[in-house]
């Protein structure tokens, strides 16, 4: 006599313990997953740091008189009459200073860097002022990608 | 002669005792959830999140500042994580680097997050004071603004 046991039953018991694992699992994935995103974003700070740039250079504008007649001397002035540190500016941001529709100052201004930008965190958020001053009127766009750096120490 | 004998006797075990069963759905459940609990945790502690934080919102008052200015902030919270993570060393918890105009947060040991800020300034007297913020509750970080006259490498907390 041959006997057969049946262990059907005894698997199917336990069956159900993964369903209700991949259940289980549906629901935490998805909230680990933006948990995860949420909290290991980059700060993203490039439009706050253009415009706290752009607040800089209206203040700067307003309070003093600039020569645009040479580009090296306007750059120079720039730089010490508004106290902007000369190798950050060039590493990190972008400058397009135009009075009147002419522009006057460039720094790696590139308005196709600033539309990609929008999307990229690789690129550089832009920003636009314009103002009034003297009869003149000042159209600023200010942009930076710099990101926060880690350093192991 | 082939005679079929159906053990259920595993099928009649668990039905006897369908507390057995409920029990593994709940240790997988509460596992779930402790786990779930514990990466919760770990991310309002996430030093990586903070010292990038940190590192950051002071540039905002360090570029619009004036030299001269005496500059007060609350950083409670940095401190707490850096607690937690044993960074425990209060003169490494912030850094200003007046050479590279850069500030630097170090959260937990091993790894420091730096910003640079434009404002061509140094900052001076960095100090980390314990519960000296509001109330006498909070941990405030204070430095002043000065004109750059030198090319120092640092500011360190005393």
């Amino acid at each position: 006599m041959i006997i057969i046991k049946n262990k059907k039953a005894q698997a199917g018991a336990f069956l159900q313990i993964f369903s209700f694992v991949f259940f289980l699992a549906i629901f935490l994935v998805p909230i680990v997953l933006a948990l995860n995103l949420h909290f290991s974003s980059d700060y993203d700070f490039r439009a706050i740091d253009s415009e706290i740039l752009a607040l800089r250079l209206k203040s700067c504008f307003s309070k003093n008189q600039f020569e645009f007649n040479s580009l090296d001397s306007f750059e120079n002035e720039l730089f010490t009459v508004c106290r902007l540190n000369p190798k950050v500016i060039k590493e990190h941001y972008l400058i397009s200073i135009s009075i009147n529709d002419q522009e006057k100052y460039s720094w790696r201004a590139d308005e196709s860097q600033c539309l990609i930008g929008k999307s990229n965190k690789n690129y550089p958020q832009c920003i636009t002022s314009s103002f009034k001053l003297d009869s003149n009127t000042y159209q600023l766009l200010i942009g930076t990608e710099q990101k926060s750096v880690e350093t192991i120490s | 002669m082939i005679s079929l004998k159906i053990n259920n006797k595993a099928q009649a075990a668990i039905n006897q005792s369908p507390l057995i069963k409920t029990l593994v759905y709940l240790i997988f459940a509460a596992l779930a959830v402790v786990g779930l609990y514990l990466i919760i945790l770990s991310k309002f502690n996430d030093a990586d999140h903070w010292s990038n934080y940190y590192a950051k919102e002071p540039t905002k008052i360090i570029n619009l500042a004036e030299p001269g200015d005496k500059i007060t902030l609350d950083v409670h919270k940095a401190t707490e994580v850096a607690k937690a993570n044993g960074q425990t060393s209060k003169s490494e918890i912030f850094r200003f680097n007046n050479a590279e105009n850069e500030i630097c947060v170090k959260l937990s040991p091993g790894k420091a997050t730096c910003y640079t800020y434009f404002n061509d300034v140094d900052i001076i007297n960095p100090q980390l004071l314990l519960a000296q913020g509001s109330q006498g509750k909070t941990n405030i970080l204070t430095f002043e603004i000065a004109d750059k006259l030198s090319k120092k490498t640092s500011e360190v907390i005393p």
